[in-house]
């Protein structure tokens, strides 16, 4: 827990394990605490109370230049008045590696980063993607236990980013070091993590795999947040198994299941756009809502829908072309299966 | 096109009687005449040979470099104070550093006779050293702590990930790259010293004559043409020193 002011807490209640060799990520909007809790971990920011261990060692009190943890910032925090080389062999040297080595490590991890040949560069003379690569072999160049990363793809443009996203991936892959990273992307989170912690307003919402975040969020901000969402509210039929009324849209079929935890309970009730399906003649859905088409957005692949139903707004994603009958004005029919639904308990 | 016309007229205005002393230096004439006579370098050389000019002139560059060494002896732990912490009075602090800048130089320099003749200071270098510090701290102050302000702390935070602790990492890093903005807050120091006369004239007596001083002595009593001399050696000077601000400047900003 990290309190500033004594008032309002910045992170609190944080609890997150993170296995050796894992890429998790921080996802959350600007203010949510996801970068306080990197910086408590590089050691940079104390936290008021709680712990942070490695390996079972307690690092809570230990200053950054003690524990053995890699950083990339946002905008590379360069030297500026040193070589790309020596930037890279600055960790060793502060680290007091064996000479002799130095020179081979550096080396070692300016290949792995591909950029052997800008070794005698200064820094600004190097593109955004360039000096991010740097940063992140002076990172890792020391073998750090962690290698922490604070939306170090930030500041590039959108196919440098996606570029670095691999890349990223790859070196993760080939070092096997366990790596955080920050984000309020939830693109980037999705395609790099093993797993994604969510934060919002300071607490620690879910922390799972990416398609789990994605198909069941443990609370509403989770699906909201992430990925494109459609959220109706209702309760559970405690009588009848699998039956949820809907406020407004009437009743649906649930997964029993889900239904039989939440029996009786006021529920939030996710489906993600593309689960709806626009219902032909014929067709056997048993969920189904009558949906007047607002605004159409073609986006070659997909079309995305929105529209109204019952005074809620509806969006529906339907991937290749836009069928004939989607019209703005237009009333169509969606259905979906049951099992497409997520089932939130509403507090 | 017109606003051209009239920069440049503002301009000569304001340069032109500092450019007149430049001829009236390599002048013939016994005292101050424009247009020179005619041409020769018997001034220079009597600058550079007589006893009478090169002492103040060794005095004032004394001066200046001490005066310069205790304003950064000041300014920059005061800078970083300033710059990296919030607490209470700032507003009041950072006017109190400015208030050698806003009080007229003979109020100081009254100020100063007092407080520095009762510590038996005045006439001896030390005194105007002291005093010369103190007034060089609004300008230093002002370059040093926006450069500290354009200074981006990630960088030691990489450092001390690199496992650098607070020291190394000042040494290697913070220092280094901020070392073109100290370089220019020292040199403005050491000018606004070597430059500076009012102070100079009320607390260096006898035992302390800085170059300004003599210069104003030499103007009243005789008005020797060497003056002229000494004039431009010092216009040439400071734009030397401006210069070298400038191309620091420069390099600090690409470095950033």
């Amino acid at each position: 827990m990290k309190s500033y002011d004594g008032r309002v807490n910045a992170v609190d209640g944080i609890s997150l394990d993170i296995a050796k060799g894992e890429f998790v990520t921080l996802l959350g909007p600007s203010g949510s605490g996801k970068t306080t809790t990197l910086m408590m971990i590089a050691g940079f920011e104390e936290p008021t109370r709680g712990v942070i261990e490695l390996d079972g060692e307690d690092l809570t009190r230990r200053k950054p230049y003690e524990r053995n943890i890699g950083v990339v910032f946002q905008n590379y925090a360069l030297f500026p008045h040193m070589t790309v080389e020596r930037n890279v062999a600055f960790p060793l040297r502060m680290r007091a590696f064996p000479r002799a080595q130095q020179a081979e490590r550096v080396r070692e991890i300016l290949d792995l980063v591909g950029l052997r040949r800008f070794a005698g560069k200064q820094p600004r003379e190097l593109s955004g993607g360039q000096q991010q690569r740097v940063a992140l072999a002076r990172g890792l160049v020391f073998n750090p236990d962690v290698l922490l990363l604070d939306e170090p793809l930030g500041a590039l443009d959108k196919n440098l980013r996606e570029q670095m996203q691999v890349e990223l991936k790859r070196i993760h892959r080939e070092v096997g070091i366990t790596m955080v990273y920050v984000t309020h992307d939830q693109t980037e989170a999705m395609t790099m993590s093993d797993r994604i912690a969510v934060f919002s307003h300071g607490t620690l919402e879910q922390a799972a795999p990416p398609l789990e975040v994605y198909h069941r969020p443990r609370t509403r901000f989770v699906g909201e947040f992430i990925g494109d969402s459609n959220f109706f509210t209702g309760r559970v039929d405690s009588a009848a198994p699998g039956r949820v009324e809907l406020d407004g849209l009437g009743t649906i079929q649930a997964d029993a299941d889900a239904c039989q935890h939440l029996a009786g309970a006021p529920a939030d009730v996710l489906l993600r756009p593309e689960r709806l399906q626009l219902v032909r003649d014929g067709a056997t859905l048993p969920n189904r809502l009558a949906v007047k088409i607002g605004v159409i957005v073609n986006y070659g692949d997909s079309v995305l829908i929105i529209g109204d139903s019952g005074g809620h707004s509806v969006r529906i994603r339907i991937a290749g072309a836009q069928p004939d009958a989607v019209r703005e004005g237009a009333t169509v029919t969606v259905g979906w299966k049951v099992g497409d639904e997520h089932l939130i308990a509403r507090s | 096109m017109l606003p051209v016309i009239l920069a440049v007229l503002g301009a000569l205005f304001l340069l032109a009687p500092i450019l007149v002393v430049v001829p009236m230096s390599f002048s013939t004439a016994i005292s101050f005449a424009f247009p020179p006579p005619g041409y020769w370098l018997g001034y220079y050389a009597k600058y550079f040979t007589s006893e009478e000019w090169l002492e103040p002139t060794l005095n004032s560059l004394v001066i200046a470099f001490g005066a310069m060494t205790l304003t950064m002896l000041l300014v920059v732990p005061a800078a970083f104070g300033y710059v990296r912490y919030r607490f209470r009075g700032k507003t009041l602090v950072n006017l109190l550093i400015m208030a050698p800048l806003i009080v007229p130089h003979v109020v100081s320099a009254l100020a100063y006779y007092g407080f520095l003749g009762r510590a038996k200071l005045t006439g001896t270098l030390l005194g105007v050293m002291v005093a010369h510090g103190m007034l060089a701290v609004p300008v230093a102050f002002l370059v040093i702590s926006a450069t500290l302000k354009g200074f981006d702390q990630n960088l030691e935070r990489a450092a001390m990930s690199s496992g650098a602790g607070p020291f190394r990492t000042f040494v290697h890093v913070t220092l280094p790259v901020l070392r073109p903005g100290m370089l220019v807050g020292a040199l403005f120091a050491f000018l606004s010293s070597f430059n500076e006369a009012v102070v100079s004239i009320f607390i260096g007596g006898r035992g302390a004559v800085t170059l300004p001083k003599k210069m104003y002595e030499s103007i009243r009593l005789e008005s020797d043409p060497v003056i002229a001399v000494v004039s431009t050696l010092l216009v040439s000077a400071v734009v030397l020193g401006v210069l070298i601000a400038m191309s620091l400047r420069r390099r600090s900003t690409h470095a950033a």
